[in-house]
This record gives C-alpha cells, sequence and structure tokens, in this order.
C-alpha cells in the first residue's frame, strides 16, 4: 500500500559525502538509506516544478520517497509505501 | 586509464522538430567535453553529416555517421563503419522513405538485414525476443544493447534488466544518453519543437514532453555515476568510434560518363566541338582567342574535367534544339571553352574576365556552371536530365527550409498557449527582414496586459532561439545531381512532393563540399519574357531580332539607363538600382557590369557603393590602401567589386596560393559561424603580415572582404547579367508594347506589380486597351492603332477565368467569328469551363462595353439565361426567353466606378490612375504631384502622396525604410528614419495611399523626400495590396 502525502511534509535533510540524503527529521525522522533517485523538471513555461526525488528506506523500516525542491532548497516526504 | 566517453546517438536539429542543436553546437560542446568522437544519428537521413563531418573535423573531434531509423516500430541506431557501410545506410534509408508520407521513414527488419554489411546497430529493446531476431539477422558481433540513465524514476530497474538481457543473449551493452540538444538549457526549445511537432500547447504536449532536461550531451564525468557497475558500456562506444572511418570523398565517382563518338575520348571530342565552335563566336580568329583556348583545354585536360564540359554542352545543345531559352552564366562566363561551346553568351576577352576564376589545376570541387532557363521551359530540361542519364544517378538536391521570424512567433507562441489573435497581431507587425533581434522588430507589439512577464520572456527568447533552425525538406528550386555511381550509394534519396521527383537528403553546399557535380538549371522569368517579345516584334515588324548580334553600342539605351527609365529592365529596375544610376551614368557595356554588381550587400556593406561612385564622378581621387591593390583595384577605381577581385587579394596581398584563395573567396561567400569566420581572419590577417602589410590596412581590407560574406557578385556573373539588362533595355526603348506584353504575360516576376508596368507604358506614351469580348486574347498582346501600337491585356487578367476559360473564348471566337451580344456569348459558351464569378467579372470588367449594354443591366437575370432554364421549358433560342418584369433603371458605371472594378478585377488601370481620383482632395491637403518635385529645392519641405508601391528595409541599411510612392505623373522615393518609422509603423505598413511630409533631399539628380510625418488618406476604397515588400 502506498500513501500519499498532501501536503507532502516538510523536514531538514542532512546529506552525506556523496550528495545524497543521509538522515532527516521534521515531520519524519530516522537514518536514510537512498535505493533510487530521478529527476522532475516540467511547466518550465508555467509554474516550474523542478525536483529530485529519492525512494530510501527509512529507519531501516519504512519505504518512503522524498523530494528536493531545487528552486526553493527545500525537502518533502511525498509518499510512504505502508 | 579508462576508455574515453564518446557519444554515439545523438539527434541535431536535422532530426525535423526533434532536435535542439546545431550540428556545429553539439561538436562544439564535444570539443570542450573533450570527447574524442561523436556520432550524428538523424531521424530517417543524413542531412546534417556533412556539417557535422567539418565542424567535428575543424574541431579535433572523430566525426561518426549514423542515422536512427524505426525498424519494426521501434527505433534502431545504424552506425557506418565505412564507406561501403554509409552506402548500405543511403540504400536502406532511400527504402525507408520510398512508401511513407513525405518526411518519414520506417522499414522492416528485412529490408534492413538486406543492406547488412559495415555497419554497427544499437538497439534499446527490452523484448529479448527482438534483440536475438536483430542478432540473427544482422550478426551477433555487430549488434549491442543499448543503455540509457535519464534519471526517470524507472530507468535504474529497466537498465539492469536491460543488462541481464543482454547478458542472457550474449550480446554486449553501449552506454548513451540519446542525446537531443548540447546543453540542458536547450531543453526548453527541444519541448517547443515537440509541441510543434504534434501541433499542439506545451500544456497539451506533456506526454510527448521528455520529464527532465536529462537528454543533453554529457561528458564521462557525468555518465559515470549513472552507470556505476557498468564500464563496460561506457568504454564500449569508443571501441566502436575507433572502427569508424567514413570520409565521404565521392570525387571519385562524381561523372555519370559522357558517351562519345567512337574513335574518339572525352577530350578529344570536346578539343573538336571547341574549334568548331570558336569558327561560328569569333570572325576573325585571333592569336589571343586561339591562345587562350588552348590554355583552358589544357587545364581542363589536367584536372580531367573534359566529361564536365561535355554534360553542360549536350545540355545547351538540347536547348537550342527544342527552343528551350537558355544562357550560362556564374563564373562559367569566365571561360572562353564554355562561350566557344555556347554554354554562355559573353565573350571572356572582350570583357577581360578571369579564367582561374572559375578553375585553376589546383582546383578539388567542380567548378559551377548555373544555367537560365525559361521558366516556362525547365521543366523540359529537368525531365531531359532524368531520361539521359537514368533515374537512378539522378536527383533534385534538396533546400532545408528553415524557421523564419513570423513562423517563429506563430508556432513557438502557439506552443507557448498564446491566443491566435495575439499571434496574428504580432507576426503581422513583425518587420519580416530583421532575423537579428526578433523582440526589436516586435517593438511596438506590447504584451497583453494579463500575461506573465515570464511567458513573455520565454517567447522572446525561443523565437530567438528557433531562428534559422530547420523546419522541413524542400526541393532546390534548380539544384540537380548526376553521378557516376548511383545516387543511393551516395546519399539516401527521398521522394518529393511533386511526383516522379526524387529528393537527394544534401543541399547546395554539401553537394560542393562532396565534390560531387550538380547542375543548377533555374526558371528565369526574364529568358521567357525576352522570348515571347521577339515572337511578338517579328509579328510586328515582320523581323526576329538576332540578340547574340547586338553591338552592345547604343547610346539611346545608356542615357535611357542613366536617366533611371528602367522599371522592367532585368537586374536594374530596383529603387536602389534606380537611386544610383543617376549618378554613375553608365556609357559602356563594361559600367552597366559594374552597375548590375555594386547594388549588392556585399558593397553596400563593405562601404563600397559611395566611394565607387564618388570616385566615377570624378569627386575623389583614386587611392589604394596599399600599393599591392593597384593592379587588382585598377579597374573599378580602387574599390572592390568583384569575387575576382577577393581571389587576387587573397593571393598577392595575403600570400595565398591560387587554390587555397579560391577556397578562401568560397568560405567568405558561405553563412559561417562565430569561430568558423575567426578562424578565416586569422588567416588572411597573418599572410598580410608577411607580406610587411600594416596591421590596420590588413584589418581594414578583411572588413571589406567579410561584406562579400553571401551575395558579392563575380564579374562574370555580372557580365552575363548585365548582358541580360542590356538586351532587356533594347527591347524597352525600342520596342516597348512588345516588351511589356512580355512582361504581363510573365508574371510574377521582376520587382513591381503588373499595374506598376501598365502605368510607366502610360507615361511614356503608349496606351493600354481594355479588357474587350472580341478583341482581346488569352493573354496580353500588341494591337496596331492609327497612332501606333498599343496593349490590349488579355484574358489572362481577368480574375476567376482561368487558362481553360480563356482559351474557351478565344478557341469559340476562332470558330464562328466575334460574339454579337452578351447572350451570343452566354449561349455559346454555357456548359464550358467558365464559371459565373468569371463571367460576372468579365461583365464588370468592361469586356462587353463594345457590344454597346450597360454592365449593370447585362447582369440582370444572367444567371437563368447562363443556366438555360429557358431551354428545360422546351424553348429552343435563349434569346426568346423572357423575364418576369422589366429590368428596373440602373445606376450607371462612372469613371471611378470603372477604375476600382478593372483594379479589382484586373489588378491594373487601363484609365486613369487610382490617384487621379483623388487629386482634388490631395491638392486641398497641399500635396504635390510626383512631376513638380525635381523642380523643389534641396532641403525644401513638401507634402508627397500617392500609392505605395514598393517598401524595403535592407539589412545593410541601418534600419532605414525606403517607400515607392507612385501617383498618375510618376513615383515618388520616401525615405524613413527608424523614429519616424517607430512613430507611425502601423499606418506606413498597412495603409495603401500615404500622405508623406517630409524635406527634400537632391543630390547628383537623384532625389528623395525624407519623411517627417505619416498618415493615411482615408475614405477612399482600398485595391487590393500590391506593394512589394522587400529586404
Amino acid at each position: 500500500m502506498t500513501r500519499l502525502i498532501t501536503p507532502p511534509a516538510a523536514i531538514d535533510v542532512t546529506l552525506g559525502p556523496g550528495g545524497a540524503p543521509e538522515s532527516i527529521s521534521g515531520a519524519f525522522t530516522g537514518s536514510i538509506d537512498p535505493i533510487a533517485r530521478w529527476k522532475v523538471e516540467t511547466s518550465w513555461w508555467d509554474r516550474p516544478v523542478v525536483r529530485e526525488y529519492w525512494k530510501a528506506v527509512l529507519n531501516n523500516t519504512v519505504l518512503c520517497e522524498l523530494y528536493h525542491d531545487i528552486a526553493r532548497n527545500e525537502w518533502f516526504v511525498e509518499r510512504v509505501y505502508d | 586509464m579508462a576508455a574515453p566517453y564518446v557519444e554515439l546517438h545523438s539527434h541535431s536539429n536535422f532530426s525535423f522538430l526533434d532536435g535542439g542543436s546545431h550540428p556545429y553546437e553539439l561538436a562544439m560542446r564535444a570539443a570542450e567535453l573533450e570527447m574524442p568522437a561523436l556520432a550524428i544519428t538523424d531521424r530517417g537521413g543524413v542531412y546534417g553529416a556533412v556539417r557535422h563531418l567539418q565542424a567535428c573535423r575543424k574541431l579535433g573531434v572523430k566525426p561518426i555517421i549514423g542515422s536512427a531509423l524505426e525498424v519494426d516500430g521501434e527505433e534502431l541506431i545504424l552506425i557506418a563503419r565505412n564507406l561501403r557501410g554509409y552506402s548500405n545506410l543511403c540504400r536502406l534509408l532511400s527504402h525507408a522513405h520510398a512508401d511513407q508520407p513525405k518526411g518519414e521513414a520506417r522499414t522492416t527488419l528485412g529490408k534492413v538485414a538486406e543492406h547488412r554489411g559495415d555497419l554497427f546497430y544499437l538497439s534499446a529493446t527490452d523484448i529479448e525476443s527482438r534483440l536475438r531476431g536483430l542478432q540473427d539477422a544482422l550478426g551477433k558481433e555487430n549488434v549491442f544493447s543499448e543503455l540509457h540513465q535519464h534519471l526517470r524514476p524507472e530507468d535504474e530497474w529497466v537498465l539492469e534488466g536491460r543488462v541481464a538481457m543482454a547478458e542472457r543473449c550474449g550480446a554486449r551493452v553501449v552506454a548513451t544518453n540519446e542525446v537531443h540538444y548540447h546543453v540542458p538549457a536547450r531543453r526548453r526549445l527541444h519541448d517547443v519543437l515537440i509541441a510543434i511537432r504534434h501541433r499542439a500547447t506545451l500544456d497539451e504536449a506533456g506526454p510527448n514532453l521528455f520529464p527532465n532536461s536529462e537528454h543533453h550531451l554529457k561528458g564521462g564525468a557525468e555518465m559515470h555515476p549513472l552507470f556505476h557497475g557498468h564500464a563496460e558500456a561506457l568504454a564500449t562506444p569508443w571501441e566502436i568510434a575507433q572502427e569508424c572511418d567514413v570520409d565521404l570523398d565521392f570525387r571519385k565517382v562524381r561523372f555519370p560518363g559522357y558517351p562519345v563518338p567512337d574513335g574518339e575520348t572525352p577530350f578529344s571530342y570536346l578539343y573538336k566541338l571547341c574549334f568548331e565552335g570558336v569558327r561560328e563566336r569569333y570572325r576573325p580568329i585571333t592569336f589571343s582567342v586561339t591562345h587562350r583556348l588552348q590554355h583552358e583545354l589544357e587545364v581542363i585536360e589536367k584536372t580531367g574535367l573534359a566529361e564536365f564540359f561535355l554534360i553542360n554542352w549536350d545540355l545547351m545543345r538540347f536547348a537550342r534544339e527544342h527552343g528551350v531559352p537558355g544562357q550560362g552564366r556564374g563564373s562559367a562566363a569566365d571561360s572562353i571553352v564554355a562561350y566557344v561551346l555556347g554554354i554562355t553568351r559573353v565573350d571572356p576577352i572582350e570583357h577581360n574576365l578571369l579564367f582561374e576564376r572559375f578553375l585553376h589545376e589546383e582546383m578539388t570541387s567542380t567548378p559551377d556552371i548555373d544555367v537560365d532557363f525559361s521558366t516556362a521551359h525547365r521543366e523540359q530540361v529537368i525531365q531531359y536530365i532524368y531520361e539521359k542519364y537514368g533515374w537512378e544517378r539522378t536527383g533534385m538536391v534538396c533546400n532545408v527550409v528553415t524557421f523564419q521570424p513570423r513562423m517563429a512567433i506563430r508556432q513557438v507562441g502557439k506552443a507557448l498557449g498564446f491566443s491566435a489573435e495575439l499571434l496574428d497581431r504580432l507576426a503581422k507587425g513583425v518587420d519580416r527582414w530583421f532575423t537579428e533581434d526578433v523582440e526589436d522588430s516586435m517593438l511596438s507589439s506590447v504584451p497583453p496586459p494579463d500575461m506573465r512577464p515570464q511567458s513573455w520572456q520565454h517567447f522572446l527568447e525561443l523565437c530567438r532561439e528557433v531562428i534559422e533552425f530547420p523546419r522541413h525538406l524542400s526541393i532546390h528550386n534548380g539544384g540537380m545531381l548526376v553521378t557516376g555511381e548511383p545516387l543511393v550509394d551516395i546519399a539516401p534519396v527521398e521522394p518529393a512532393a511533386m511526383e516522379g521527383r526524387r529528393v537527394v537528403q544534401f543541399n547546395k553546399d554539401d553537394v560542393e563540399d562532396l565534390g560531387l557535380i550538380k547542375m543548377d538549371m533555374l526558371g528565369l522569368r526574364t529568358l521567357s519574357v525576352v522570348a515571347e517579345a521577339l515572337e511578338l516584334i517579328k509579328d510586328t515588324t515582320g523581323t526576329r531580332p538576332d540578340l547574340d548580334q547586338l553591338a552592345l553600342k547604343d547610346a539611346a539605351v545608356f542615357e535611357m539607363c542613366s536617366q533611371a527609365d528602367t522599371i522592367g529592365v532585368f537586374q536594374i529596375e530596383s529603387r536602389a538600382q534606380m537611386q544610383t544610376l543617376p549618378r554613375t551614368r553608365p556609357r559602356t557595356f563594361n559600367d552597366l557590369v559594374v552597375e548590375v554588381a555594386i547594388i549588392r550587400p556585399g558593397p553596400i556593406q563593405g562601404n563600397a557603393v559611395h566611394p565607387y561612385i564618388r570616385r566615377k564622378q570624378g569627386r575623389e581621387p583614386v587611392t589604394y590602401a596599399h600599393p599591392l591593390l593597384e593592379p587588382i583595384l585598377k579597374d573599378t577605381l580602387g574599390v572592390i567589386l568583384y569575387q575576382e577581385q577577393i581571389i587576387e587579394i587573397a593571393m598577392y596581398v595575403a600570400g595565398m596560393r591560387p587554390g587555397r584563395a579560391d577556397g578562401f573567396r568560397r568560405a567568405m561567400t558561405r553563412h559561417l559561424n562565430r569561430v568558423e569566420m575567426s578562424s578565416l581572419e586569422d588567416e588572411f590577417i597573418s599572410g598580410c603580415l608577411a607580406n610587411e602589410v600594416p596591421r590596420e590596412v590588413a584589418d581594414q581590407l578583411f572588413a571589406a572582404v567579410q561584406g562579400f560574406a553571401v551575395y558579392g557578385f563575380c564579374r562574370s556573373h555580372a557580365a552575363a547579367f548585365a548582358r541580360t539588362a542590356y538586351e532587356t533595355a533594347w527591347m524597352k526603348l525600342h520596342h516597348p508594347v512588345e516588351f511589356g506584353c512580355g512582361l504581363l504575360n510573365n508574371q510574377p516576376m521582376g520587382f513591381y506589380h503588373p499595374s506598376v508596368l501598365v502605368e510607366d507604358l502610360k507615361r511614356h506614351g503608349m496606351r493600354a486597351l481594355p479588357v474587350d469580348i472580341n478583341l482581346s486574347d488569352v493573354r496580353c498582346l500588341p494591337e496596331r492603332l492609327e497612332s501606333g501600337l498599343a496593349m490590349r491585356i488579355g484574358f489572362n487578367y481577368v480574375r476567376d477565368l482561368g487558362e481553360e476559360g480563356r482559351k474557351a473564348i478565344v478557341d469559340e471566337r476562332d470558330r464562328s467569328g466575334p460574339y454579337m451580344s452578351f447572350d451570343d456569348y452566354l449561349s455559346r459558351l454555357r456548359g464550358g469551363p467558365i464559371g459565373p464569378r468569371a463571367v460576372r467579372n468579365l461583365v464588370m470588367v468592361g469586356a462587353f462595353d463594345a457590344l454597346g449594354h450597360p454592365r449593370r443591366e447585362l447582369l440582370w437575370g444572367w444567371q437563368e439565361r447562363w443556366h438555360g432554364k429557358g431551354l428545360r421549358r422546351g424553348i429552343d433560342r435563349q434569346s426568346e426567353l423572357s423575364l418576369n418584369g422589366t429590368s428596373p433603371t440602373l445606376p450607371t458605371i462612372d469613371a471611378f466606378d470603372a477604375n476600382q472594378l478593372e483594379y479589382r478585377i484586373s489588378d491594373l488601370s487601363t484609365g486613369h490612375h487610382l490617384i487621379h481620383f483623388c487629386r482634388d482632395r490631395l491638392r486641398a491637403l497641399g500635396a504635390l504631384e510626383s512631376n513638380k518635385l525635381p523642380a523643389m529645392a534641396n532641403n525644401k519641405h513638401v507634402r508627397v502622396a500617392g500609392l505605395v508601391i514598393t517598401r524595403q528595409a535592407p539589412s545593410t541599411a541601418k534600419k532605414i525604410r525606403f517607400f515607392t510612392l507612385e501617383d498618375e505623373f510618376g513615383q515618388v522615393n520616401v525615405t524613413i528614419k527608424p523614429d519616424v518609422y517607430d512613430r507611425y509603423r502601423q499606418v506606413a505598413n498597412r495603409q495603401p495611399i500615404l500622405i508623406i511630409d517630409g524635406v527634400m533631399q537632391r543630390q547628383d539628380g537623384v532625389h528623395s523626400v525624407l519623411a517627417s510625418h505619416i498618415e493615411a488618406l482615408d475614405g477612399v476604397p482600398r485595391p487590393a495590396q500590391r506593394s512589394h515588400d522587400y529586404r
């Protein structure tokens, strides 16, 4: 089951040496183990969306998706896999 | 050390509407990334291959040639290993286009297998059976599984799946980035192009757009982290690239072979033909003639070009035998061989023309022989070439249509979701001549208040970027390729829109760079005019003039030219020419050659026109920037006017060898990018410095030479054109009616609208007679009156009549005599190819006036009579039909109405000029008649008015506009500076009759008005827009 978090939950992120997220705090807290990454850049002609997504395992137990809103330099958790 | 990463899958903008960068931009980016090789793999073709090859070579990047092709519904990348692989690719691409809608290419694996050999294949399929199928058909060692990682959500597991599949199949893997633009910022333009391709807005095109900007050209540093754990996939592209070597040198296979009589070789046959020809052309044959001929034949023998001349001789022979008017132009006129073979009509000895501009021993490309044929007959010539050399070895050269400002505005704007109404306003308001700055040319266009500034900014930036981008393929006007080997081994061939035509995927520059033979056969309507006028002169005088025997010395002809009385005269009728002729006052044929050559962007930009004129008039001393220039520029008073002079400057001032000097000259005539131009400049300047030419002189010289970048004329070309200019001027002077008929019957052509040509004829005292049902012919013809010859307007100037309709009227008249009444006409032509609108137009233009009935009465109830309703009621003769009630009394048509009708239906006036009917109002407003202007002093304030007949915005004139107004007495030239134009732009651009206030400017017998205020004359019904607007 996957749960879309609306609105996405704001978090703070600590990055590892390679630039990938290592741990998060805020609405969700704990260590982060990234397993996939992708980028979305769309709607530049209207309201630009520029995000880097990570699929990651939180605290070794929960799979979630977080993204970095590059324009605003803010991080959010968007989806949790229950 | 790790193998370098090279990109094997990249689309330039020659993947029409699917590539966001020019080939040279991709090559430059590859060089910046220190990528040792780069492939070009455009969709369905190799359109950009030659540019890619040249750009890569200049930058030290190894060029790889390939293509992306749809095979059984999936994309396959094909990379050529060598020339044989390239030929296989060309054949395959030709097949793939053959039965598809225009611009599309698709094929089957079977066909790909038929043309396998020396090709590598990259497939991004995820279907194992397909990969195995490719391997079976094409060879396991040649097929690679293509891996991508574009940071899409699914990319990671797709990649792993593909790796596993490849391992099971024993296929090697190769990483590519499926590149569609050179840098991430270009992604926006790519999105817009996709939207345009799908005829959608960006919002609507959503699913077809890439989700991010990862399809840019990436170097190893970016690719390695993406393919972590797949080092082999990153190294394989370089292994493949190292095995590829395609140089596209077709010099050895270029000639189709010309069949010569038994016992002759091509050269011996050429020799024989030349000495036969020399006896025709020269009487007596002097030593300089034989000496020159001998020299040229030696060079031709050494360069192996005998067959090339025979092919062209044969073409002209065919043309002459079939009555097709034609003549060679361009640098071929430098050659006495071309002259005695009848290919050209200019004597190179008499006109001191440089053979080496046309051909020299070091020449590595084929010389150009361009031939103009009468437009009406050109098709015959093209068919002859196809039949003589075979369809396999012949094709038309392509022309790539590129985005120009108005198209860019409409299509980019539509993609951004702008309203049709806004785009219409923007597109119509733009000065189409200024491609350098689209924003500037839309200055008066303000974005709607509710539009976000960001959207407007996107729009302007994208329009700027897309200008000159390839849009689609079309056929070059007259370029035909004729090859020794089958054409499909040299370049892919596609069906053209015109039936029976095939078009090659290379344009004229590509063809020249590849060393192939291109025959340029252009349709020149002037030749049709000349041919027709000569026949008409024969009809009116009994003798057909032999233009080849014209002495080129008629003082009256030169005086007419010096007075700028040149409307209708080939090459010297433009506004710019007419403003220069009274100042240069040509008195000899050579003066005319200069005149044809100088009114070009080249000399004007190189600051050559004004110094030449000043020197010709003796107002300025003839000086040379350096003594080395004197022998080169003596004939043109120290000013560079000819391409030949550029060659000589490159040789004698910059120290280049003849072959390099000609290459330098050729490079300067192309559209070069910044990098290429800068490299040429360095070469030129350092050569000058080595010759002890001071730096500032060398810089000055290069700038002058640079001005010839696109349109500079070669002297021989100018001479060939000057010959036709002289001949048309001669005909205009001595046979104005016949010449005028020729002009009117071969429109559209030339500089002026037909109505202007008729006004000019009238101003010279000749009469133009209106359309008459019994006196007009299918076309305009001379008619003898007591007072002399007049021009009878033909049925070709009745709107909606059509060719069949015109013929029907005349044929029936020839068969059964003149039409006695309107009803007689209706009954004889009912059921024929003339529709009701055409009938109405004939009546309203006055074709039946001579038969005595008012026009409006004729039309009362005519449709019933036309459709023969009377006959259905059993009435035999139409004239017995009686209508219910009598026709009412209808208002008669007055002179103004008749004038308006004639303009509307024939687009001209045989009676008064339109302005005649406004004269009272204009006089009341203080506007001067055009014939009063010559008496006005310099700097006097004047008001002028007239119909706008030309609007010009030359790119070399710093955004100054030039308009020409016409009234019943003549023409007025108006100069409009940018600030004035900006203030009155809408009125100036759109209104047909203008009233202009300004200041008189006189110089050397030429006058114009410098505008300060522009308004329209209101209340006059608009004639159809007939102004000639151009750059």
